[in-house]
């Protein structure tokens, strides 16, 4: 799957959905901010191996990567993209989402379990390099 | 005189309907009570037979109005019928539609309480790798923003 992201033949899009009250909201909050400071992807990545989501866990990943944490604190506390996240939850509920994780490819279908996920993308993507190839030759 | 008179009319008509009624053995009236008589009966019967008539028909028209209710009765009984399976579809619809969206939420506390934590990890560990790789197109968007495959996870950290 890497490969085909660095190859740009996919492209991976993660949209919050906040099904767990203050948790999921502080988690996403965090994240956002992380991302105010290039990291949303290390703090996406935090959340998804941990199950620590207290302020003081936010603050201590924040000093690992070396960020901001007076900044990072700020953002976290005065919820700075609170709006922007339930936006984004509500949004994908109007979509369609009902279950999390639900995993779509370019728009259709839903998939909870991520190796037919990968096959799924890996198939299209050949699919694609076929068509290249033929329309090629 | 004319007492005298009179009584004696009175008396000799009185003996002449005696003697006729005792030749014929047959009431016969005079015509002026005959016509009394008849206009009596004329006058118990017609109302009697108007009464009659008119109970009848009052009769009829009720009974026709029974008829006419018990037909709407019978139609509204046919009708009913096939209406109360709606009804009762439609309230079994409502309860479902209502259990469905009771359910709804239940089944995203379920699928989220189900700890898909290895989905998530799978997935966690694909963006892990893209992110090692450095591409980056959007604060939640990895990879090339117009690749022609996008794939789009909905989800909760939790």
């Amino acid at each position: 799957m890497d490969e085909l992201i660095r190859t740009g033949q996919v492209r991976f899009e993660y949209y919050h959905i906040l099904n767990h009250g203050p948790p999921s909201v502080f988690a996403a909050l965090a994240t956002e901010c992380g991302g105010d400071q290039g990291a949303w992807w290390d703090f996406h990545d935090h959340y998804m191996t941990t199950n620590d989501f207290s302020r003081d866990g936010a603050l201590r990943h924040a000093t690992s990567l070396e960020l901001d944490t007076e900044q990072f604190a700020e953002c976290v506390d005065s919820e700075q993209h609170l709006d922007f996240v339930i936006e984004q939850h509500r949004a994908s509920v109007e979509a369609g989402v009902r279950r999390t994780p639900t995993v779509r490819i370019n728009g259709e279908g839903a998939a909870i379990v991520a190796e037919p996920l990968i096959e799924q993308a890996q198939a299209l993507a050949a699919e694609l390099q076929a068509q290249e190839s033929d329309g090629e030759s | 005189m004319r007492k005298l008179a009179v009584m004696l009319l009175i008396t000799a008509s009185l003996g002449l309907i005696i003697a006729c009624s005792s030749d014929d053995e047959q009431p016969q009236e005079t015509p002026a009570s005959a016509a009394v008589t008849q206009s009596q009966d004329s006058e118990q019967e017609t109302p009697t037979a108007y009464q009659a008539g008119e109970s009848e028909s009052v009769e009829e028209q009720s009974a026709q109005a029974l008829r006419a209710e018990h037909e709407q009765e019978q139609e509204q009984a046919a009708e009913q019928p096939a209406q109360q399976p709606q009804q009762s579809r439609a309230a079994q619809a409502e309860p479902v539609e209502a259990a469905a969206a009771e359910e709804a939420p239940a089944e995203q506390e379920q699928s989220v309480d189900s700890e898909d934590v290895p989905d998530q990890a799978m997935v966690g560990v694909i963006i892990e790798s893209g992110h090692r790789a450095g591409v980056f197109a959007n604060r939640n968007v990895l990879g090339n923003p117009d690749a022609p495959i996008a794939i789009a996870e909905y989800s909760d950290f939790l």
